[in-house]
């Protein structure tokens, strides 16, 4: 068989993988690779687009910025052969991620998203996309003034073809809403989400993590623990995708005194939070986990955890107690949140991530027991 | 003294067509709907003899104008009164969620009645109503005639063909006359009442039949020709076998048919949901849990919320326990097939290893049940789980495909068993499963298979030592480490050691060759710092009488040449694309190797 016709049977193959599964990554990526050898261009883009959006829901951004890249190059390159305006909708999902890096620079997440922004324009869409993009990577950049600004106009700006579906709008919108400390609109936001049904690949399984912190501010922990048991098997579903909201998760059940199911959740959660190349997804698991080990070691919990080298153990038999753990996530938490502010030239997210760290210390009152 | 209103029924038809139900077909369940909760109504408030049958009567009629539709029931009936009450209650519908059932108490009940009957308006421009209460005795027959417009009447008539009851009939409109042909009423009436609990006729034919779970208890054969016969008109399949349901929250039965064929991974099953009898959604994805992708399931509940066009389940707390009740079902049955028919379950775990390993990668008891039987991808072909435990203590597997089938020649040649973990679950299955059976489980890729092949002598070292420094230097400049080893098959010279890792690293490189401005910087921050990165290993095998002997080479101009080319070979064999510089390099190195051949030929110089 040749390396074309293998390359296209893997790709064939790769359609039948789970959703966000490392298996179709992998084949994909394998694809391309036959497709490069045998000099076939047009395979090689045609196998990447599949590539970038698997790599995408997989919890990879960074295979899926490498395979983009390529595409972009390609389009540039042979604007007749290879039309831009294909990608336009994937560029989104790579503007979502590249703050997240913190290896990135200001400057090079601002280039980034002005170029998206000019091609964008060049198309003739409107600004609904690109400030919806601005004010994400604004909450990765720690500039609450900057948030604030773009999430204003984002709202004001009418809707086209390449901004989000609305239950990923209204699924961001709730985020950032918690991230500005605006509570009560985000719950809100959240009860019209699940009671107009709206769903989407992965809203409201993401969604049910990123409002717990508004509920533990506003001590609805009953809401919290429901929305958690409803929330979290929907999100293990994501895989490495829903990394960054494990740890919310992990929170919530720490301030619930939930010890035994969160060091589950834990457990299962941490080698795929190891895996995920990317430092903001990795810095909100690690500050949930830190919150619940600090919380389940000061209640007496003897559990062991082995700590992957990832995060700083030694692999293997590196068993140790929850303590000693709790101290070495919260070091490493700092240490990215430190990483995050040099590149930010702010504090913002030291800021974020001593508000989180300090949920270790909530005190609410406790529920009356299950009906 | 009585008001008569001007309902903004335009306003309501129009929220109802756009933003609620999923299209004009729904009349057909909302008319069904409307005169079953009128026959629990009398049950429930006057009660029903077991020898009086309470049923619903549904016939198309054609006449020389347009076909007509009447649904006619032997329920509670409603009175002048409560006609007006409903009356009311649609003047109300912007203040409550339109199409929202389900609420205890009669005045809903009412209520309901009137929004059931909106739905009508979207087949139909006018909608007559008789109806005789059989709260009152000697009630009149009242008629209720309602036009799209929001004009209607009503009035006392005389009309003794109606005992008791209510009769709905509607004239399609000249432009959704399809609705009303026969054989699509027939199969909307099937589609969605074929589970009902009172009768149901269209014509003098009965549409619906009592479910498996709910027919009176024949013997153990006939009970499977029901649940057989069930799954054939719900999902055309004949299965391989099937799992009875139940569930107390939600008060749930129901029937999981297990496929015949592996399914798609990527597509969800849709299951077929009924609340009451009444069918809410044929495309339900959440009421069994996800690992549970190789069945195919009917269920009716009781007690499950649905939401408000009511083509869907609610999703809440109930559904969720419900959910995890019907999965306890299932794996129950698989264990108990593990326990007591091994044959039948081998027959499952050829076609559905994949669902059991999903479960199996979550569920310890499930994982202890089965491992045995599981079948993995190794270099010894498809082996179970309990084949793999016989060759030894320690296992080794490679956790993508690419790493397998590299190393696969290796590994055999050196009498080792690798299992191919790049499959979704199996890496996590096999991890669990060697935990469970205290068996030492060891990743492999190309990197640290090449630490483990054997060092050359101490003293082969040293003849060696020249050689490999030169070879070092060689490709240095791509980035690729030289090791000399011993390993079998001594007919492989050499192979190109790599890693996930290393391979995105090689991919990074080559796109960054390709981009320019913004994305190749950004390519450059994302690598991460170089000194962190796995390198790519060339392991050249001292076993190779070649490789032996060109390991005594020295030759400033030979080796070099010799390795760019071994490197670039080994890169093709194992189907990786060349980067610019080495695609540079064949042309450069093939020459430069003839020239010096050639050389060496005329100088004598060969050893």
């Amino acid at each position: 068989m040749s390396s074309a016709d293998e390359a296209r049977e893997l790709q064939e193959r790769a359609r039948d993988c789970a959703q966000h599964s490392a298996e179709r990554v992998d084949m994909l990526d394998r694809a391309a690779r036959l497709a490069d050898s045998a000099a076939d261009a047009r395979l090689g883009y045609e196998i990447r687009d599949d590539l970038i959006e698997a790599a995408v829901f997989a919890g990879e951004p960074q295979r899926a910025m490498v395979a983009f890249a390529w595409c972009l190059a390609l389009c540039d390159e042979s604007p007749e052969e290879f039309p831009e305006s294909n990608l336009h909708w994937k560029y989104k999902w790579m503007a979502q991620s590249i703050a997240d890096f913190p290896e990135v620079s200001r400057e090079q997440v601002f280039a980034l998203l002005d170029d998206m922004q000019a091609r964008f324009q060049r198309r003739g869409v409107g600004e609904n996309a690109v400030l919806k993009l601005r004010a994400l990577a604004a909450e990765a950049l720690g500039d609450v003034a900057e948030l604030e600004r773009y999430f204003s106009a984002w709202n004001g700006a009418s809707r086209d073809e390449l901004s989000d579906c609305n239950a990923c709008d209204i699924s961001q919108q709730i985020g950032l809403l918690t991230r500005l400390g605006r509570d009560d609109e985000a719950i809100d936001k959240m009860q019209h989400l699940l009671d107009s049904r709206q769903r989407c690949l992965e809203v409201p399984a993401m969604t049910y993590g990123m409002i717990q912190f508004a509920l533990l501010r506003k001590h609805d922990l009953a809401k919290a623990l429901a929305y958690h048991r409803v929330g979290y098997p929907q999100l293990k579903q994501l895989r490495k995708d829903g990394v960054p909201h494990i740890g919310e998760h992990l929170a919530l059940l720490a301030v619930a005194n939930e010890h035994g199911r969160g060091l589950r959740i834990l457990r299962d959660g941490m080698p795929l939070a190891a895996d995920h190349a990317v430092g903001f997804p990795r810095l909100r698991f690690l500050v949930g986990a830190q919150v619940l080990l600090q919380r389940a070691s000061t209640r007496q919990e003897t559990a062991t955890l082995t700590v992957p080298p990832a995060f700083g153990g030694d692999g293997k038999n590196d068993k140790r107690d929850l303590a000693s753990v709790a101290a070495l996530f919260a070091d490493r938490a700092r240490a990215l949140a430190a990483a995050f502010d040099r590149r930010n030239g702010n504090a913002g997210i030291s800021g974020w991530t001593e508000e989180r760290l300090a949920l270790a210390t909530l005190e609410l009152s406790p529920l009356p027991s299950a009906p | 003294m009585q008001q008569l209103f001007q309902v903004n029924l335009r306003g309501i038809i129009e929220l109802l067509s756009n933003h609620l139900y999923s299209g004009p077909h729904v009349f057909v369940r909302e008319l069904l709907q409307n005169a079953v909760d009128a026959i629990t109504a009398r049950r429930d408030v006057l009660g029903l003899p077991s020898d009086v049958e309470a049923a619903v009567r549904i016939a198309v009629q054609h006449g020389d104008a347009l076909p007509r539709i009447v649904f006619e029931d032997d329920g509670i009936g409603l009175t002048e009164a409560e006609i007006h009450q409903f009356l009311a209650t649609l003047g109300e519908s912007s203040k409550r969620r339109v199409g929202e059932r389900g609420r205890a108490g009669e005045s809903d009940l009412i209520g309901q009645f009137g929004i059931g009957l909106l739905a009508c308006f979207l087949v139909s421009d006018e909608i007559v109503v008789r109806t005789r209460s059989r709260r009152e005795i000697d009630a009149p027959c009242v008629e209720w005639r309602g036009r799209q417009d929001g004009t209607y009447s009503v009035a006392i008539v005389n009309d003794d063909s109606l005992a008791g009851g209510t009769r709905v009939s509607l004239a399609a409109r000249d432009d959704r006359s399809e609705w009303f042909q026969a054989n699509k009423v027939r199969e909307l009436l099937e589609h969605f009442g074929a589970l009902l609990r009172c009768p149901v006729y269209f014509g003098p034919e009965r549409i619906n039949r009592e479910p498996p779970w709910r027919a009176q208890r024949g013997d153990r054969d006939e009970f499977e020709q029901a649940v057989l016969e069930l799954g054939r008109s719900c999902f055309d399949v004949v299965p391989m076998d099937w799992v009875p349901l139940r569930a107390q929250t939600g008060n749930v039965d129901g029937i999981a048919y297990v496929l015949p064929f592996a399914p798609n991974l990527a597509e969800p099953r849709r299951h077929r949901v009924y609340l009451k009898g009444m069918l809410v959604s044929d495309k339900s994805t959440d009421i069994v849990p996800s690992w549970a992708f190789f069945v195919q399931c009917v269920v009716d509940a009781t007690q499950l919320r649905p939401t408000a066009s009511r083509e869907a389940l609610y999703e809440d707390e109930l559904l969720e326990a419900a959910r995890e009740e019907l999965g306890l079902c299932i794996r129950a049955w698989l264990m108990h097939l593990a326990k007591n028919d091994p044959r039948r379950l081998t027959n499952l775990i050829g076609v559905h290893h994949r669902a059991i390993k999903a479960l199996a990668a979550d569920d310890d008891d499930v994982l202890s049940l089965f491992a045995d039987f599981l079948p993995f991808e190794t270099t010894r072909g498809t082996l179970s789980f309990a084949e793999i435990r016989e060759q030894g203590s320690s296992i080794e597997h490679a956790t993508s495909l690419d790493a397998f089938r590299q190393m696969a020649p290796v590994a055999t040649a050196q009498g080792k068993l690798l299992v191919n973990t790049g499959y979704s679950f199996d890496q996590d299955v096999l991890t669990r499963a060697c935990a469970l059976h205290s068996l030492s489980l060891n990743e492999l890729d190309a990197t640290t298979l090449s630490e483990e092949l054997d060092d050359l002598s101490p003293a082969d070292q040293e003849n060696t030592q020249a050689f490999l420094t030169l070879a070092q230097e060689a490709l240095e400049r791509f980035g690729c480490d030289v090791a000399l080893k011993e390993f079998r098959p001594e007919e492989l010279p050499a192979f190109y050691a790599t890693s996930r890792d290393v391979d995105f690293r090689r991919q990074l490189t080559r796109t960054r060759e390709k981009t320019k401005g913004i994305w190749s910087s950004v390519l450059g921050s994302i690598a991460g710092p170089p000194l962190d990165a796995q390198r790519p290993i060339l392991c050249l095998n001292h076993r190779n009488p070649l490789m032996r002997r060109l390991a005594r080479l020295d030759d400033h101009e030979a080796v070099p040449h010799a390795l760019e080319l071994l490197y670039v070979h080994a890169l093709l064999l194992g189907h990786q694309p060349l980067r610019a510089i080495e695609q540079q390099l064949m042309p450069k190195a093939i020459l430069g190797f003839i020239e010096w051949g050639l050389a060496v030929q005329s100088a004598g110089r060969l050893q």
